[in-house]
C-alpha cells in the first residue's frame, strides 16, 4: 500500500515566499510573512515559537490544511495551489499522518476503531481491523482495543492518535503540540515513542511545538517569532 | 454500513435524536389511525342517524318517478311511511307513532332489537317480515305485548314479534316522537290508514356516493312540489358526533404538543451530533476524505435508521390507537371501521420530512468545514451556529401543526399559544435575570454561586427553564387539569342529567302529576307549556304572500311550532340580538338560525295562530340554542301574559335515578296518555364516551412528558461541558466540593421555581382555554395549583439537575483544566457559555 521509499536528499514538503493575511472585522492581520523553507525526506523537523506566533497556520499551510494568501507550497512533489479541496485532500490520503495537541479521538468509536479510520478512508485497504490492532500494539495499548477514549488517561489517548497515523505509514508526520495536553512524564514518553515511530517507518516529522527541549531532539530547527522565520 | 449506524448509535445525541423520531412516528400513527377510524364512524353514523344519506320528505304520497330517477344516479332506494294510529290489543289500546318501512330499510345504520331469551341485542338492517310488528320497549310495557301479541292497527291485524330498543330517525327531534311501531311497509295498504288525504310523512331514503348524493339533490331541487323537502343528514343535534368531535379535536391538540416537544428534542440533539460531527469531518478531511464522501456516508448511515425506526414508531403507535378503539368500541358500542392505509403513509411521509428539515441545514454544512477546524479550537463555535438550522425546524412546526390540526383556525390558535409560551417564557426568565442582576451583590455564599451560574448563562438558563417548565406543564395538566376538566365537562354536558322526557301531561293533572313524582323522591320539576302554533303573516303581510326559496323555510312555515311560555332565559340559551323579556312585556323570542331562514328581523311583528285564535306581537329577541344539552329546547319562546288562554300541555324532562322502567310503567298506566321518552341508554353511552376520551388523553400527556424528558434529557446533555468547565473553574479557585454542590441544587432549584411557575401557569390557562374553546363550557381556574406546582417543581427539578450533574462533582480539576485548552465535542443547544 505504501509508495516507494524516497531517498534521503529528496523534497516532501516546501514552501517559497508564503504568506497568511486574515481580514479581522476593522483591518487586516499579517499572520504569516515570507516564510521559505524546505523539508527533506526522513529528516526531524521542529517549528518552535511562542504561542500565537503563527506555528500552527504553518503546519496547516504545509500540511495542505488550508490555502495561502502569497507564495507558493508544494507537498510530495505537487504544487498545493492549483489544487482544490478534495484534491488535496486525495493527496493527503495515506501519504500524510496528524498528531494534535487534543487528541481528536472521535469519542463514540473504540481505540481500534479509532485507528480503522484512517484506513477506511483508503478505498484499497485490506486487513483494516488487524492492520489497526497491530498499530496498537505498537504503542503498547494491545490491551485496550475495545475502549472508548473516555475510559483512557490523556497519555493513552495521544498513544492511540499516534497508532492512527503510523497505520498507513504516511511519508510525513505532522504534529501540533503533540504533548501540549500532557504531563511532564507522560509527555516525553509519548515524544520518544513518536520519534522511534518515525524511524522505524522512515516517515519524516514536522513537529511543531513551544517546547524547546522536545524541539532540541530534531535533526533541523526552524524559531518563527510573529509570522516569520528567523 | 451497519457497522457505521452502530458506531453513531453510540453517541447519546443520535439515540437522542432517533427517539425523537420513534416518538412522533408513534404520535402521528396513533392520532392519524385514530381519528381516521373515528371520522369513518362518524360518517357512517351521520346517515344511521338518518337511517339513509339522504332523502325526501313529503306530506303526501311521492311518485315513483323520485324513486326511478334516484336509480339512475345510482342511489340505492329505501320507502317509508309514518302517521299516528291507535295501536289496539286486548289489554288496551295506546297511540302510536306508526312507520312502515320497505324491506330494505334502513340504507344506513341499524335497527337495535332487545335480546331475546337472555342473547346480546341483534343488530339488523332489514324491516320486519309481513304480518309483524317489532315496537318500541314504552308500546310493549304499555299493551302488555309479550303476552298479547295480537295487535289491531287500522282494519288488519299485526303480531308483535321484537322489541326496538333504538332505530334511526330516534335520536332526532325529541318532541315528536311517540313510541315507534315498525311494520312492513307491504302491509301498509290492508290498514287502510292511509290515504292521500291522512296525514302522513311519506319518505324516500337514499344512500350512495356523496357525489351522486350532490347530483341527485341538484337534479330534484327544480321539482319538488311545496309540501316536499329534500334533506342530507343534519349533524348539529347529534350529541354523540359532538362529543366524539370534542374528544377528537383534543387529543390532536395534545399530540401536536408532544410531536412539538419531540421535534424540539431532535433539534437540540441534531445540533449536539453536529458539534460532535464537526470534528469527525475535519478529521477525516485530513485523512483525505472528500466532501462528497462525507455527504454521502452520513446520509447513508441516517437514511438507513430513519425508515426502521419510523416504521416501529408507526407499528407502535398503530398497536396504541388498536388498543384505544377496542377498549371505546367494549364500552360505548360504537362500531369504529378498520383504519385505512392513508394514515400511516402520511405518517412516514412526515417522520422521513422530519429528519430532513432537523438534518438537512446540518448535512449541508459540512461543506463548510474547515479541515482547520481541527488545529483552531476556537473557531468551531462559529460553525456550530446554524441559522438555517432554527429556521427549518420553525418551519418544520409549522408545517406538522397544520398538519395535525388540519383546520386553520385550530392550527393558528396552537401556533399563537405556542409562540406565546416561548415569548412568555423569554421575557420571564430575561426579565428576572435583569431584575436580580441588578439587585444581588457578590458575596461569597453557595447562594451567590448559584444565582450567578443561572444569570450569567441566560441562554443555558432559558433552555433549561423551558424543558423543565414543559414538563411541570404535562404533570400539572396530566395531574390537576384533566380531571377537573373532564369532571366538569361531563357534568356540564349532563347539568342535572335528565334522562326521562316525559311529554302531552294535560293541563288539569299538572298538580297530580307533579306529585306522583314527589313521592319517588323528585321535587323540583320544571313543566313546559307546550302550546301549537303556526305562523300567518310576518309584519301584516300574509305568509302565503311570501315567497320561500327555502325547503326548510317552507317546511317550517307550513307545520306547527311547538311554542312555550317563559319568564326566564332557558339555561344555555343565550341572545344575540334585542333583550330578554320585560316584565309585563309582550313579545316573541326566536331562535336565531330559524330567524334567518324564515327572513324575520329583530322587531318585525309576527302574527301566529294559535288554535283559531290569531295573536300578534313583535320579534323581541333572538336567541342561540344549544340544541345538543339534552333538554326541552324551543324555536320560539312566548312572553308570559301572551298567551295565557291557549290550550296547550306540558313537557319535563327529569332525572330518575333508579328504577326508572318502573316510574315509566306507573306513569302509563296512570296516566295512558302520556308520554315517556327514556334517554337513559344516550346519557349512559355519552358518559363513558367522555369518560374513554378523558383515558385517551391522559395517555397522551404521557407522551407530552415523555417527549418533555426527552428535551430535557438533550439540553443537560448539551450543556455538560460547559458544566464541567465551571466546575473545574470554581474547584480550581478553591471551592470545596460542598460548595459546588451546594451551589448546584440551588440553582436548580431557582429554575424549578421559575419553571413550576410558567409551566403551571400556562397549564392552567390552556385549561381554561380548552374548556372555553374545545368543550364550550365555563370552567373555574384552579389558582392553588401554582403554588402546589411551584413547590414540586423546585423539589424535582432540583433532584433531576442535581442528578445530572453528579457525576461532575468528583472529576479533578488539573484534567478538566488540560481539557479546557481542548475543544470538546460536545456542544451547547444554546450556545451559551
Ligand atoms: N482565522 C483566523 N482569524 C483571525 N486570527 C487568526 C486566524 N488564524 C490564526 N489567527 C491568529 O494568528 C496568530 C497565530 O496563530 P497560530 O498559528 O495558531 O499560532 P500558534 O500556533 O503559534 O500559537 C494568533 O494570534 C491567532 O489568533
Ligand atoms: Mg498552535
Amino acid at each position: 500500500m505504501k509508495p516507494l521509499k524516497t531517498n534521503s536528499d529528496h523534497i516532501v514538503a516546501q514552501a517559497v515566499g508564503v504568506g497568511k493575511t486574515v481580514q479581522l472585522a476593522s483591518d487586516t492581520l499579517d499572520i504569516l510573512q515570507d516564510i521559505s523553507l524546505k523539508i527533506t525526506a526522513g529528516r526531524t523537523v521542529a517549528i518552535s515559537g511562542a504561542s500565537g506566533s503563527g506555528k500552527t497556520t504553518l503546519l496547516g499551510l504545509l500540511a495542505g490544511l488550508d490555502q495561502p494568501t502569497s507564495g507558493s507550497l508544494t507537498l510530495m512533489g505537487q504544487t498545493l495551489n492549483n489544487l482544490d479541496e478534495d484534491q488535496r485532500a486525495k493527496l493527503r490520503r495515506g501519504r500524510v499522518g496528524f498528531v494534535f495537541q487534543s487528541f481528536h479521538l472521535l469519542p463514540n468509536l473504540t481505540a481500534v476503531e479509532n485507528v480503522a479510520l484512517a484506513l477506511e478512508v483508503i478505498p484499497e485497504s485490506t486487513a483494516i481491523v488487524e492492520n489497526s490492532r497491530q498499530a496498537l500494539s505498537r504503542v503498547g495499548l494491545s490491551e485496550r482495543c475495545g475502549h472508548l477514549p473516555s475510559q483512557m488517561s490523556g497519555g493513552e489517548q495521544q498513544r492511540v492518535a499516534l497508532a492512527r497515523s503510523m497505520v498507513v505509514a504516511p511519508e510525513i508526520l505532522f504534529a501540533d503540540e503533540p504533548t501540549g495536553n500532557l504531563d511532564h512524564g507522560t509527555s516525553s514518553q509519548i515524544a520518544d515513542l513518536m520519534f522511534s515511530l518515525c524511524k522505524d517507518n522512515g516517515s519524516t516529522l514536522v513537529l511543531v511545538t513551544h517546547n524547546r527541549e522536545l524541539a532540541a531532539r530534531c535533526d533541523d530547527q526552524y524559531h518563527i517569532e510573529a509570522g516569520r522565520l528567523v | 454500513m451497519l457497522k457505521d449506524l452502530i458506531r453513531h448509535t453510540r453517541l447519546a445525541e443520535f439515540n437522542l435524536l432517533f427517539l425523537g423520531l420513534l416518538l412522533v412516528g408513534m404520535a402521528l400513527a396513533a392520532v392519524g389511525l385514530f381519528t381516521d377510524r373515528v371520522e369513518q364512524s362518524m360518517q357512517a353514523r351521520t346517515s344511521a342517524l338518518l337511517g339513509a344519506d339522504g332523502m325526501i320528505d313529503s306530506t303526501r304520497p311521492l311518485d315513483d318517478a323520485y324513486a326511478t330517477l334516484a336509480g339512475q344516479f345510482g342511489l340505492q332506494v329505501a320507502r317509508s311511511v309514518s302517521f299516528m294510529s291507535m295501536a289496539i290489543t286486548a289489554t288496551g289500546s295506546r297511540l302510536a307513532g306508526v312507520r312502515a318501512v320497505s324491506s330494505n330499510y334502513p340504507l344506513r345504520g341499524e335497527v337495535l332489537l332487545a335480546a331475546v331469551d337472555g342473547d346480546e341485542p341483534e343488530s339488523v338492517s332489514v324491516a320486519p317480515a309481513q304480518g309483524t310488528v317489532w315496537s318500541a320497549t314504552q308500546l310493549v310495557i304499555d299493551l302488555n305485548l309479550e303476552s298479547s301479541p295480537e295487535l289491531q292497527l287500522g282494519d288488519s291485524f299485526l303480531r308483535f314479534e321484537r322489541e326496538i330498543l333504538l332505530e334511526p330517525e330516534s335520536g332526532t327531534g325529541m318532541l315528536r316522537l311517540a313510541p315507534r311501531l315498525l311494520m312492513n311497509i307491504d302491509d301498509l295498504d290492508q290498514t287502510g290508514l292511509v290515504t292521500s288525504a291522512s296525514r302522513a310523512r311519506f319518505r324516500l331514503l337514499v344512500a350512495g356516493s356523496k357525489e351522486s348524493l350532490t347530483a341527485f339533490g341538484q337534479a330534484i331541487e327544480p321539482i319538488l312540489k311545496p309540501y316536499q323537502s329534500w334533506h342530507v343528514a343534519d349533524l348539529r343535534r347529534d350529541e354523540v358526533r359532538n362529543t366524539i368531535g370534542r374528544v377528537v379535536s383534543y387529543l390532536r391538540v395534545t399530540v401536536l404538543l408532544a410531536v412539538v416537544l419531540a421535534i424540539v428534542a431532535m433539534a437540540l440533539a441534531a445540533q449536539g451530533l453536529w458539534g460532535r460531527q464537526i470534528h469527525e469531518i475535519a478529521l477525516l478531511r485530513c485523512l483525505g476524505q472528500t466532501h462528497s464522501q462525507t455527504l454521502k456516508s452520513l446520509a447513508r448511515v441516517y437514511m438507513l435508521a430513519v425508515i426502521p425506526v419510523s416504521l416501529l414508531g408507526i407499528g407502535i403507535g398503530y398497536l396504541l390507537q388498536h388498543f384505544a378503539a377496542v377498549i371505546i368500541q367494549d364500552a360505548t358500542a360504537i362500531p369504529l371501521p378498520p383504519p385505512t392505509w392513508l394514515p400511516v403513509w402520511l405518517s412516514l411521509l412526515m417522520c422521513i420530512v422530519v429528519v430532513v428539515a432537523v438534518m438537512m441545514p446540518i448535512l449541508l454544512a459540512v461543506k463548510r468545514v474547515p479541515t482547520m477546524t481541527l488545529l483552531r479550537a476556537e473557531q468551531i463555535d462559529g460553525i456550530r451556529r446554524n441559522r438555517s438550522a432554527s429556521l427549518s425546524v420553525l418551519a418544520l412546526v409549522i408545517v406538522v401543526t397544520f398538519f395535525l390540526a388540519r383546520n386553520l383556525w385550530l392550527a393558528f390558535a396552537v401556533l399563537t399559544g405556542l409562540v406565546f409560551a416561548a415569548a412568555l417564557l423569554w421575557f420571564t426568565v430575561r426579565s428576572l435575570i435583569g431584575v436580580a442582576k441588578r439587585l444581588v451583590a457578590p458575596r461569597p455564599t453557595a447562594w451567590y454561586a448559584a444565582l450567578k451560574a443561572l444569570l450569567s448563562n441566560s441562554g443555558r438558563s432559558t433552555w433549561l427553564a423551558s424543558a423543565f417548565a414543559a414538563i411541570i406543564f404535562a404533570l400539572v395538566l396530566l395531574g390537576a387539569v384533566r380531571e377537573d376538566l373532564f369532571e366538569e365537562w361531563q357534568n356540564s354536558i349532563l347539568p342535572d342529567a335528565p334522562n326521562l322526557f316525559l311529554l302531552n301531561i294535560q293541563a288539569h293533572e299538572t298538580a297530580a302529576f307533579a306529585s306522583l313524582l314527589n313521592t319517588k323522591g323528585i321535587t323540583e320539576v320544571k313543566l313546559y307549556p307546550i302550546i301549537r302554533g303556526r305562523i300567518t303573516a310576518i309584519n301584516n303581510q300574509k305568509i302565503s304572500d311570501r315567497t320561500f326559496e327555502d325547503d326548510d323555510a317552507l317546511h317550517r312555515i307550513n307545520h306547527d311550532f311547538n311554542l312555550t311560555i317563559l319568564a326566564e332565559l332557558p339555561v344555555d340559551n343565550k341572545i344575540r340580538a334585542g333583550n330578554w323579556f320585560k316584565a309585563g312585556e309582550k313579545g316573541f323570542s326566536v331562535e336565531q338560525d330559524t330567524a334567518k331562514i324564515l327572513g324575520l328581523a329583530l322587531g318585525d311583528r309576527l302574527t301566529m295562530d294559535i288554535a283559531g285564535v290569531l295573536i300578534e306581537a313583535p320579534v323581541s329577541s333572538l336567541r342561540e340554542v344549544k340544541w345538543d344539552n339534552m333538554r326541552p329546547n324551543f324555536y320560539i319562546i312566548a312572553a308570559p301574559g301572551l298567551l295565557d288562554d291557549a290550550p296547550r300541555n306540558y313537557i319535563t324532562s327529569i332525572y330518575v335515578e333508579q328504577q326508572r322502567n318502573e316510574l315509566v310503567r306507573q306513569i302509563s298506566q296512570s296516566y295512558p296518555h302520556i308520554t315517556a321518552l327514556d334517554l337513559g341508554m344516550l346519557l349512559a353511552r355519552i358518559r363513558t364516551l367522555s369518560a374513554q376520551g378523558g383515558n385517551a388523553v391522559s395517555v397522551v400527556f404521557v407522551f407530552t412528558l415523555v417527549t418533555a424528558l426527552l428535551v430535557l434529557f438533550g439540553v443537560l446533555q448539551g450543556q455538560r461541558s460547559a458544566r464541567e468547565l465551571e466546575i473545574a473553574l470554581l474547584k480550581t479557585l478553591g471551592a470545596g466540593r460542598e460548595f459546588v454542590r451546594r451551589a448546584i441544587v440551588l440553582e436548580f432549584a431557582f429554575l424549578g421555581a421559575l419553571a413550576g411557575f410558567i409551566g403551571g401557569g400556562m397549564a392552567l390557562l390552556s385549561g381554561w382555554l380548552l374548556a372555553k374553546y374545545v368543550f364550550e363550557f365555563a370552567y373555574s381556574i384552579p389558582w392553588q395549583w401554582l403554588v402546589f406546582s411551584m413547590t414540586g417543581a423546585v423539589i424535582v427539578v432540583a433532584v433531576i439537575g442535581y442528578t445530572s450533574v453528579r457525576s461532575l462533582l468528583g472529576v479533578l480539576p488539573v484534567r478538566l483544566l488540560a481539557q479546557m485548552a481542548m475543544p470538546t465535542s460536545q456542544i451547547h443547544p444554546s450556545g451559551g457559555r
